[in-house]
């Protein structure tokens, strides 16, 4: 399992989304920060269909979304028992 | 003189119409018309205006001192030696064209290179005369064989050599030359790409155009609104090289056929579309390309907008109260459609473009209708599905452009004739090129995909400064229709019109730079999408930083996929020779176009929907994804459920499935797929018909990329049984 975080400049929830990823990596957990300002994270965005930001979302070995917050910034511990990282 | 016998004529080559045969073969020996009438040739010179003048080295010192500002004492030196030349050669036949080729030469060898620019001449070659006259023009599928074909092609490409040697710079044009970039339309390069407008415009104001030998007040009856539209069609296509799109055309026409029979409105539907499919006598013999944007609800935007009705006067309604009106017009428009014309062949014009969105699914009747269209999609094939989700509104037109609305549109909408749209050109990068010059490195491909799009952004700047230029002799120009004012503002509205940058390649592209095609695997398609999101990136930034509005679109690439493939055969060998797709001995090599996955990618429908619909988002000016139908003939609620399925579970921005045909021009029967002899009455003498990059036309038009796209498409058979479906059986076509 892998989270996915996208995030833009200027988006008002994005701070606090950014914060939550780094308590999951502290907790060892995987994740990917896309920003929207690049063709990676553009690209990665599309792919997932994120349409807001931030966007947080549970991938699995698959690339296959399992849980996703969009447009709202969960608890960590929220996004890991989604995971069933705890 | 010609005898008879020299009245038959033969194409060059004997017949065919290949390029690349000796200009000798099978020509008739040259008759020399003037042998021993003319007594001292090197005293006469044939002149460009039809008069035989006696020779005068003056001139060619006028011309060079007025033309090129060089100095009078090098004009006179070069002038006497191109008079020594002719003497000394014993020219025969003097014509200016010869005398300023040779002073051309002159200019060269005194190292004036520019000042030969500005003094050469622009013109065609006998042996592409001849060639342009005998056969066919395959560029555009669209362009038919006859004399008012030939004018066009001939006058294009007097001025594509115009456009590149001084509308662009020399890296812009040279780059165009290498293929590098397309610059599409060079031979129209005083006319913008396309137009999108609304009805309203030829309601509110009749047809009063510049120059007009007669003016027309308001329609006020539905036939002659028809009649005004064409013509204003006609007249938009001599200043647009491309498309010509018109918006809601169903719900701008309700005022007119308000309490109108059923009878009535068929035999309306039928004039629309026969005169649109019949117009081969404006320019170059060609029909309009034309594009009816048609929606079963009333837009949200239109709802309380007031109704303009015959004689161009409001009617005290808005077009809110005209739903029962609009939807009695398209449904009999789709009627028409699924009769097909007077053979039972599809029409291939004017192009229905059917609006979906959420307030679709909740207007009356949406479900029949959608089953109404979806078993015309399926029979012949006309339907366009253009998908507009959340608050997204749009005119669509060409082959998949369309013109999102923006917030001043919106507010335009009030006032819907002020509702106009261009797009002023359209370049195209060659994707693939790209990676064949990165070679294999990441970053060297980003660097060299920047240049190429600032590359594209100057073609655009030059483009709009050639255009401006003409545009500001007024009404008095060459332009004069578009700088026609009639609302406050000229027709082409300048601040509004958009600059294309499309692509073509995308697929091998990655397979050049990473080993395989896009839908062989997640990473692949993820690298395609990271090129384009790059190019999307890009693309705002030159917007920003020139203040013009630079968008993506999926080029439509009918010869330009062609193109860069042969050019790429050329200078990238041997590694392009992996990458082009065709067969590379019988010439018919292409690129895939833009960012689709490959026509012979063997993947259903709903994975082709669902992947090519990931780039759509990221490009703004339009996008299309095909399903090719060969001889299949799916269920209409099969196609109905699948459209659905589109809307609410894809980022797919328009689709449009594709059936092939066959016409027997012995029988006049019309069968499903394409055969090499009518199945009917088994005559030879056929056409096959199917949708080239975006419209309907006979196959035999095609250029060779796109005969060697077509052989290789693959049809998506199971998905296209006739059984009644359920979802389950729409997604086993995966």
């Amino acid at each position: 399992m892998t989270v996915k975080v996208f995030v833009k400049d200027g988006c008002s929830k994005c701070p606090a989304a950014k914060v939550v990823a780094g308590k999951l990596k502290e907790d060892g957990i995987e994740v990917q920060e896309y920003s929207m300002e690049t063709a990676e994270g553009l690209a990665e965005s599309v792919f997932y269909g994120v349409m807001a930001t931030p966007t947080m979302m549970v991938v699995n070995g698959e690339d296959e979304p399992v849980s996703a917050w969009r447009g709202v910034v969960p608890a960590a511990e929220e996004i890991k028992k989604a995971a069933r990282f705890s | 003189m010609f005898g008879p016998e020299d009245l038959i004529l033969t194409p060059p080559g004997g017949g065919q119409c290949e390029p690349g045969l000796p200009v000798e073969a099978g020509l008739p020996a040259e008759p020399d018309l003037f042998a021993g009438e003319t007594t001292d040739m090197a005293l006469f010179v044939r002149t460009s205006d039809d008069q035989v003048v006696t020779w005068n080295r003056a001139r060619i010192v006028d011309a060079l001192v007025r033309e090129t500002s060089i100095d009078r004492a090098t004009a006179d030196a070069i002038s006497l030696e191109v008079e020594r030349v002719i003497t000394t050669a014993r020219i025969r036949k003097l014509t200016a064209a010869l005398v300023r080729e040779l002073v051309d030469a002159k200019l060269v060898e005194y190292g004036l290179e520019s000042a030969r620019r500005k003094h050469m001449r622009l013109g065609v070659p006998l042996y592409d005369v001849e060639r342009l006259i005998l056969c066919q023009n395959k560029e555009n599928a669209n362009i038919p064989h006859g004399p008012e074909a030939t004018n066009l092609t001939l006058a294009e490409s007097i001025k594509k050599d115009y456009a590149l040697h001084e509308v662009f710079s020399e890296d812009v044009s040279d780059a165009h030359m290498r293929g590098a970039i397309h610059l599409h339309d060079l031979g129209f390069i005083d006319r913008p790409y396309c137009s999108g407008q609304s009805l309203e415009y030829v309601k509110k104001f009749g047809l009063a155009m510049p120059n007009s030998l007669a003016v027309a007040k308001p329609a006020k009856h539905a036939e002659v609104l028809l009649a005004h539209m064409v013509k204003f069609s006609a007249a938009l296509q001599s200043h647009f090289a491309g498309a010509i799109g018109w918006d809601a055309v169903n719900l701008f026409f309700a005022p007119y056929i308000e309490g109108m029979s059923d009878a009535g409105i068929h035999q309306l539907a039928q004039m629309i579309i026969f005169e649109y499919s019949q117009q081969a006598v404006a320019r170059g013999g060609q029909a309009i390309f034309s594009d009816i944007n048609l929606y079963w609800e009333i837009p949200r935007h239109f709802e309380t907008v007031p109704a303009i009705g015959p004689g161009g006067k409001y009617t005290g309604k808005s077009y809110g109260e005209y739903g029962e009106w609009a939807r009695k017009l398209v449904w009999a428009l789709f009627d028409v459609y699924m009769e097909g014309d007077g053979m039972g062949r599809p029409f291939f014009f004017p192009k229905p473009l059917v609006h979906i969105t959420e307030k679709f699914f909740h207007t009356e009747g949406h479900r029949d209708f959608l089953t109404h269209i979806a078993r015309c999609s399926a029979k012949m094939g006309n339907t366009y599905y253009v998908f507009d989700r959340g608050e997204t509104a749009k005119i669509s037109e060409c082959c998949r452009l369309s013109f999102k609305l923006e917030k001043q549109d919106f507010e335009d909408a009030r006032e819907p004739w002020k509702m106009r749209y261009s797009a002023l050109q359209n370049v195209t990068i060659n994707l693939p090129r790209i990676a064949y010059e990165a070679k294999g490195s990441e970053s060297e491909l980003f660097r060299v995909l920047a240049e190429r799009m600032d590359t594209a952004a100057r073609a655009h700047m030059q483009k709009r400064y050639f255009i401006e230029r003409l545009l500001s002799f007024g009404e008095d120009g060459p332009l004069a229709l578009l700088t026609m004012d009639r609302d406050g503002a000229p027709y082409l509205r300048m601040n509004r019109a958009s600059y294309l940058i499309g692509m073509v390649g995308l697929n091998e592209m990655v397979k050049v730079h990473t080993g395989h095609e896009m839908h062989e695997g997640t990473p692949y398609l993820k690298y395609g999408l990271k090129v384009i999101a790059q190019m999307k990136l890009l693309t705002e930034r030159l917007a920003e930083k020139h203040g013009m509005r630079f968008v993506l679109e999926q080029t439509p690439a009918e010869s330009t996929a062609h193109r860069f493939a042969k050019l790429d055969l050329r200078y990238h060998s041997p590694a392009s020779g992996h990458a082009v797709k065709g067969d590379i001995s019988k010439g018919t090599v292409y690129y895939t176009n833009s960012t689709y996955i490959p026509v012979s990618a063997p993947v259903g429908p709903i994975t082709r929907v669902r992947t090519e619909g990931l780039f759509h988002p990221m490009i703004e000016a339009g996008s299309l994804t095909h399903i090719w139908l060969g001889e299949a003939e799916p269920s209409a609620s099969s196609v109905a459920n699948f459209v659905e399925k589109i809307f609410r579970n894809t980022q797919n921005d328009q689709v449009a499935l594709s059936p092939e045909f066959t016409a027997c021009d012995g029988c006049g029967k019309t069968t499903r797929g394409i055969h090499n002899a009518c199945p009917s009455c088994g005559s030879e003498e056929v056409d096959a018909i199917t949708r080239i990059t975006g419209y309907f036309t006979k196959v035999s038009s095609w250029n060779k990329g796109k005969l060697g796209e077509l052989k290789d498409r693959f049809r998506n058979e199971p998905f296209l049984r006739k059984e009644e479906p359920t979802p389950e059986t729409v997604l086993a076509g995966e």
